[in-house]
């Protein structure tokens, strides 16, 4: 069965994830930093995985760096609605009181759902420095 | 057959103490179960063990829990049955279910193993040279294939330096 989702949510619509400093990990096959497949889990607590909708961030006259305000050295990134589709997922709008363009990727995050999210991920905040001792 | 499981008696078994501090302890105690061919892996474990025992609850922004000791027990007790020397030491993540993946990704080798429970592994494993083919498993006690694919890397790796 497919999970829930909202068609009002349009696949390129971009969700934002905030990534903490311990789940970004230095790839030397790729020579890039990358969010561990980790990153992309659904909530302890049953929930689907958390984002913020860039265009509801928009809707209200704020950037996507807005997600990362008050969580100073996270990073951001974005996959889109499309992608979470076309890995079996759902996108609801879910939001709260801290961030009204709060949404869940909703569906089971099998390794292959998270490998797919992690290698199509763009860092829209990076982590610093650009690669390991280059600080 | 080569087997993972817990050992109360080991240098692991840290999980029924306080936190933070049995990270020392069982690394302490390391420093001697962990001789010859794995002793190089056993700093970068430590440290990265003891941070992980650290985190408090929501460390991830998103709710996420504490990362239990019976993970770390067992996280570091995986790491002593699969070390080897030549192989670069795998970086150690929590998993916002409270749990930990080792991950590798050098010398060709996507490499990551997540502890799903006390008993079982999910292994994910892509040789990006095409001479393995990939593997995708839940392994349940008898970790094997996990031990060739940290072979491989360690050949690899000693390739690498030698020529």
């Amino acid at each position: 069965m497919l999970p829930d989702d909202d068609p009002t949510i349009p696949d390129r619509e971009r969700l934002l994830r905030r990534v903490p400093p311990n789940l970004m990990i230095w790839n030397e096959n790729t020579a890039a930093w990358e969010a561990s497949t980790g990153a992309f889990s659904n909530s302890s607590d049953g929930s689907g995985m958390s984002v913020s909708l860039s265009g509801g961030l928009r809707a209200e006259g704020l950037s996507d760096e807005e997600a990362l305000r008050g969580y100073e050295g996270f990073g951001l990134v974005a996959i889109t609605a499309g992608l979470a589709r076309a890995q079996d997922q759902g996108v609801i709008r879910n939001p709260t009181t801290s961030d009204a363009a709060h949404a869940e990727v909703v569906g089971r995050k099998t390794k292959r759902v998270k490998k797919a999210f992690k290698r199509n991920a763009v860092w829209v905040v990076g982590p610093v420095p650009s690669k390991p001792g280059d600080e | 057959m080569l087997a993972f499981r817990r050992r109360e008696d080991s240098a692991c078994a840290f999980a029924t103490l306080e936190r933070v501090a049995p990270v020392e302890v069982a690394v302490q105690s390391s420093s001697r179960a962990l001789t010859g061919p794995s002793h190089t892996w056993l700093q970068p474990t430590r440290e990265q063990l003891t941070r992980i025992s650290s985190l408090e609850e929501g460390w991830d922004s998103y709710g996420a829990p504490p990362i239990t000791q019976s993970r770390i027990a067992q996280a570091c007790t995986l790491v002593q049955s699969i070390a080897d020397d030549r192989a670069p030491p795998p970086s150690l993540v929590p998993t916002p279910d409270g749990s930990i993946q080792l991950e590798w990704h050098s010398y060709d080798v996507e490499l990551e193993v997540l502890l799903i429970s006390e008993a079982d592994l999910e292994v994910s494993f892509e040789d990006l040279r095409g001479e393995l083919p990939a593997y995708e498993e839940v392994l349940s006690y008898d970790v094997t294939p996990l031990v060739e694919y940290v072979r491989l890397l360690g050949e690899r790796a000693q390739g690498s330096q030698d020529g």
